[in-house]
């Protein structure tokens, strides 16, 4: 099974099937009215991977912040190759934010991540998170709270030569 | 049945117009005077150009997303409104929409959303009436048009206005419902001058001004549900919202242009297919309500 979400939902459902077929429904724990109730799935995870998925923006990171390519924030996979930085790997991205308030920034590789305004002033994350079990193809998410304007992510220095990252702001546009 | 007397239409718009009338039921031909409801010559539209607090800075001009502030010389100026007014028959069932089957230019539905190709999320609802309209298993056509003329119109940034029908075509309409009503607008037309804010590459000079001229605007659909029958009332008014986007100006390259004169934006292959994609962006929305 292709889909890490389908076989998720898929592997319980197929066990349950199994055991009704043997007459165990009524062990505690495998069914029935006294059963857990079935976990409902991240549908924000779900829809990052959805955005995943259904999308690739390609883009190399740059050097420096004057020549760095802006991201796709409509819901889209921009998958970014990062350049050699010394003897590793390192860029710059530019996120222009169109809204106010607090940004979902999400990477599929664990690289290390600094976002800093058009002044040059870092903007420290509000929070993050590296636990994803409804969407395996994140690996971190960041949320910083944004204004209207220009920010720059660096991303690096990793060993990594690409990352994608999918932006989200919590407009259904 | 509820009829009206075409003759005595002096409320509907421009009643010399409403001489043809195409029913758009599917299963219920009506011959002359069957209409079910007029539109009212109330119908209105409104235009709009809301901007969020942090869009306007403090000498009042409109800040973009990548650093620039915009000045308005007078508004922006729209070409001629029209509203085609989408009816479907009554005949047959509407094609189901099933989220597990997203419909073509969905790319997945789930959480009461589906993913639109180009990135935009949209309402199970939008998407099933959507489905209904293009999918095969009701009939649409084109119930009426409204047109709007907004030639002395200059909207403002963080402005409003209203205007009256100016026609419909018919103004008179059979037993169905409507299903959709979707905005079309001839033309958007504006100038004035940009700056760069501190971080932003420069657009060549500390001013420079600018002209925008766009033809037909993305056509904006909308979706509505009003059933025309005998218990429908016999003058309807439409009303109408547009909200252009506040992203108009967002994510345009203004450093990219030619460093001298005033840069027509339009002339930049590039610059226009972002400003249409930000045109899309913006809102509408439609109704009923019923007039005299």
């Amino acid at each position: 099974m292709n889909n890490p979400i389908l076989a998720q939902v898929a592997a319980p459902a197929l066990a349950a099937g199994v055991l009704a077929g043997c007459n165990l429904l009524a062990m505690p724990g495998s069914g029935g009215p006294n059963a857990a109730p079935t976990r409902t799935p991240d549908a924000f995870q779900v829809d990052v991977c959805a955005d995943l998925a259904a999308s690739n923006v390609p883009a190399t990171a740059a050097a420096a912040t004057s020549s760095a390519p802006a991201l796709d924030t409509r819901h889209k996979r921009n998958r970014i190759t990062l350049p050699a930085s010394g003897s590793a790997r390192a860029g710059y991205v530019k996120l222009n934010s169109d809204k106010a308030g607090d940004w979902q920034i999400l990477l599929t590789r664990d690289v290390p991540l600094k976002v800093g305004d058009a002044g040059g002033t870092w903007v420290p994350p509000a929070a993050s998170r590296s636990a994803f079990p409804d969407c395996p193809d994140i690996a971190a998410q960041y949320t910083v709270n944004l204004k209207l304007g220009t920010y720059y992510l660096y991303l690096g220095p990793t060993s990594e030569t690409e990352v994608s990252i999918v932006t989200e702001n919590g407009e259904e546009e | 049945m509820k009829r009206i007397d075409r003759r005595g239409g002096s409320r509907a718009i421009r009643p010399g117009a409403c001489a043809l009338w195409l029913s758009f039921t599917t299963g219920c031909a009506l011959g002359a005077g069957g209409a079910f409801s007029r539109l009212a010559s109330e119908s209105r539209l409104t235009v709009a150009l809301p901007l969020a607090a942090g869009r306007l800075d403090s000498a009042g001009r409109w800040v973009t997303n990548n650093g620039y502030a915009v000045t308005l010389d007078g508004g922006i100026r729209l070409g001629k409104a029209a509203v085609t007014l989408v009816g479907a028959g009554g005949g047959t069932a509407a094609a189901a929409f099933d989220p597990a089957r997203p419909p073509s230019g969905y790319t997945s539905c789930h959480s009461g959303h589906c993913h639109r190709s180009d990135g935009a999320l949209v309402p199970y609802a939008e998407v099933a009436a959507d489905l209904a309209r293009k999918a095969g298993g009701v009939a649409t056509s084109s119930a009426a048009v409204l047109t709007f003329a907004l030639a002395d119109l200059a909207l403002a940034a963080g402005g409003e206005a209203s205007r009256s029908a100016a026609a419909c075509e018919p103004c008179l309409l059979g037993r169905g419902t409507i299903v959709g009503a979707d905005l079309a607008v001839a033309s958007l037309a504006a100038s004035g001058t940009v700056e760069a804010t501190p971080g932003a590459p420069s657009p060549g000079a500390a001013t420079r001004s600018w002209t925008l001229a766009v033809g037909a605007l993305p056509l904006l659909p909308g979706t509505l549900s009003r059933a025309i029958d005998r218990d429908a009332p016999s003058g309807l008014v439409f009303g109408g919202r547009l909200a252009l986007s506040e992203k108009l100006f967002d994510n345009l390259e203004w450093a990219g242009f030619a460093a001298t004169g005033t840069i027509a934006i339009d002339a930049s292959p590039s610059a226009l297919t972002s400003i249409r994609a930000n045109l899309a962006r913006s809102n509408w929305q439609a109704g009923f309500q019923a007039g005299n």
